[in-house]
């Protein structure tokens, strides 16, 4: 027994054309859609949307995922079907055998293309132009310059709407770009003031007798000192506090649990940073390193906590190969080009060959995962081995 | 610039005409796929609304889907999507007639003091959006009806 069902096209046809499109989704997406269709009141608005400026490829943002979107055409078409509503049966009403026909099932669209989803890195190129020339370097900055009636840079939420990343990917590079929310607008931090701060902070340890200490380390102590002699805004204090480390509210107010990596890292970053010309002899540079985060953290200063903003380079000049010395030259990440053919150029014109190990760190924030990054070697290198090791190479080089 | 993506509310869910039928084995939601070679025409396009295309009959095991049109017969086979796919339609920002509408469902689900509140809360969201457009998805499709086969006479 089958049952028959009238196909007819919708009562707003005309109206309804184009109205309609068909998102082909990933697994993992898929099931989030359906939990949020089985369940409409948890569903939360705006955690799904397309983000693009009229001249930019629009993009897919989950909560903290981007995808890019792309049309597909398909060589047959789609119709979308539903059961007809009240209204589409009931428009030639005037027949009166309306019951005997079997049940309408209307046509509102017809589709020849669907769009695919690639899931891609955050677009940030925007964020950086954006961003520039609203640099926080301290409130004597701030004074200087008369910016009270027109607050200097950008707000979060304009960045929100501006920038093709979703919130949690945003959220998380405004954390590792260094960008202070000042009265509601986005201020990156200059690393020379960042620098001075974790500096101050570790002193104020010493100074309040909490030296050595990493965990339950008392806010209000601490910032009230920075604030205190060194003008240093709590509200300064509280965002870098979280960026190196976990402020967690106590019975004696909020404790500061401090990450002791992430400080010493970005001590190491500072020590590093004017030697970006200059090379740096590696032991040097250690000592300097040492010296500034004290003797309570000198064990965490170690170079793989420096990986991928910086370069090694050996000193050839002396006859035997154990004395030659290592020198580091400052080669921060951030700064390199987003696009990866551009990335490339940029990497190879720096060196024309690369160890595997030293390129890796120089590509991970231009790939998903570690498979996207081995495409990209493929793609835009040319690998060769020898008695050290593979190595890459640009692929438009002349080999001889 | 941001296009939200949403959600159809429990009360528009409720609302939406069932499937009837065997069609219902075939889709989760209220939508089924139907795919063509080829696409449908009107002699007179402008004068489509409403027209009727043909009969399509699905049996009770759903896997011998048919559709006439004219006097043409397709027969067609039900297909499992490679990956599903989430069917959207655009919602233009909200017009004078449908906010009354609005407010004729309150009048109806008056009983419930939550729905109410959610009401409003959707009412102001509505309006923050106000002219602008949203997709909304509407369903998850896992399966289409196919007609790859050339039409053969009854």
């Amino acid at each position: 027994m089958s049952s028959e069902y009238q196909l007819t096209f919708s009562a707003n046809s005309l109206a309804e054309t184009g109205t309609y499109k068909l998102l082909e989704v990933p697994a993992d997406l898929s099931t989030w859609i359906e939990a949020q269709l089985q369940d409409p009141e948890t569903a939360s608005s705006s955690q799904l949307c397309i983000k693009g400026s009229t001249t930019e490829d629009a993009v897919l943002c989950t909560a903290n995922q981007t995808y890019t979107l792309r049309a597909v055409s398909l060589s047959n078409s789609l119709l979308v079907v539903s059961a007809g509503s009240r209204e589409d049966n009931h428009a030639d009403a005037s027949s009166s055998a309306v019951d005997d026909l079997p049940p309408r099932v209307v046509i509102h669209d017809q589709l020849s293309d669907i769009l695919e989803l690639t899931q891609t890195i955050p677009k940030l190129h925007k964020l950086d132009s954006v961003l520039k020339g609203s640099t926080y370097s301290g409130e004597e900055d701030e004074d200087e310059s008369d910016r009270e009636d027109e607050p200097v840079g950008l707000s979060y939420d304009q960045a929100l709407q501006n920038v093709q990343a979703s919130q949690g990917e945003l959220d998380a590079i405004l954390k590792r770009r260094r960008v202070l929310k000042l009265q509601g607008r986005l201020r990156p931090v200059a690393p020379a003031h960042l620098h001075t701060i974790l500096e101050l902070i570790l002193t104020q340890l010493a100074s309040l007798s909490l030296g050595g200490r990493t965990h339950d380390i008392p806010f209000d102590k601490l910032a009230g000192a920075l604030d205190l002699e060194h003008q240093v805004p709590k509200t300064v204090s509280w965002q870098v506090m979280e960026w190196f480390g976990e402020l967690t509210p106590g019975v004696e107010g909020n404790r500061w649990n401090m990450s002791v990596p992430g400080m010493v890292k970005q001590i190491g970053l500072g020590v590093l940073s004017p030697h970006k010309d200059k090379p740096i002899e590696q032991n040097t540079f250690l000592k300097a390193w040492k010296e500034a985060v004290g003797d309570t953290f000198e064990a965490a200063a170690a170079l793989p906590l420096l990986s991928g903003n910086y370069l090694t380079s050996k000193d050839t000049n002396t006859k035997y190969a154990s004395d030659r010395k290592t020198y580091l030259t400052y080669f921060p990440l951030d700064s390199l080009a987003m696009e990866p053919a551009a990335r490339f150029q940029e990497l190879f014109l720096t060196r024309t060959r690369w160890k595997a190990d030293e390129i890796t760190p120089f590509l991970d924030d231009i790939a998903v995962n570690s498979r996207e990054r081995d495409k990209l070697l493929l793609k835009f290198t040319r690998s060769t081995t020898d008695a050290e090791g593979a190595w890459y190479t640009g692929r438009a080089m002349y080999m001889g | 610039m941001i296009i939200p993506i949403t959600f159809p509310t429990s009360d528009e869910k409720r609302l939406a005409p069932k499937l009837p039928g065997n069609l219902i084995k075939v889709s989760d939601s209220e939508y089924v796929l139907v795919e063509l070679q080829g696409t449908i025409h009107c002699s007179d396009d402008k004068a489509r609304e409403g027209q009727v295309v043909g009969t399509l009959a699905l049996d009770d095991a759903v896997t011998k889907p048919t559709l006439i049109i004219g006097h043409h017969l397709l027969e067609g086979k039900l297909v499992k999507l490679p990956k599903p796919l989430a069917l959207m339609r655009k919602e233009e920002g909200p017009s004078l007639p449908s906010s009354q509408h609005d407010g004729d469902y309150d009048d109806v689900d008056e009983e419930g003091t939550g729905e109410e509140a959610d009401d409003g809360k959707e009412l102001s969201r509505r309006k923050k959006s106000a002219g602008n457009v949203e997709w909304k998805i509407y369903a998850l499709v896992k399966r289409k009806i196919v007609f790859s086969k050339r039409p053969g006479p009854i």
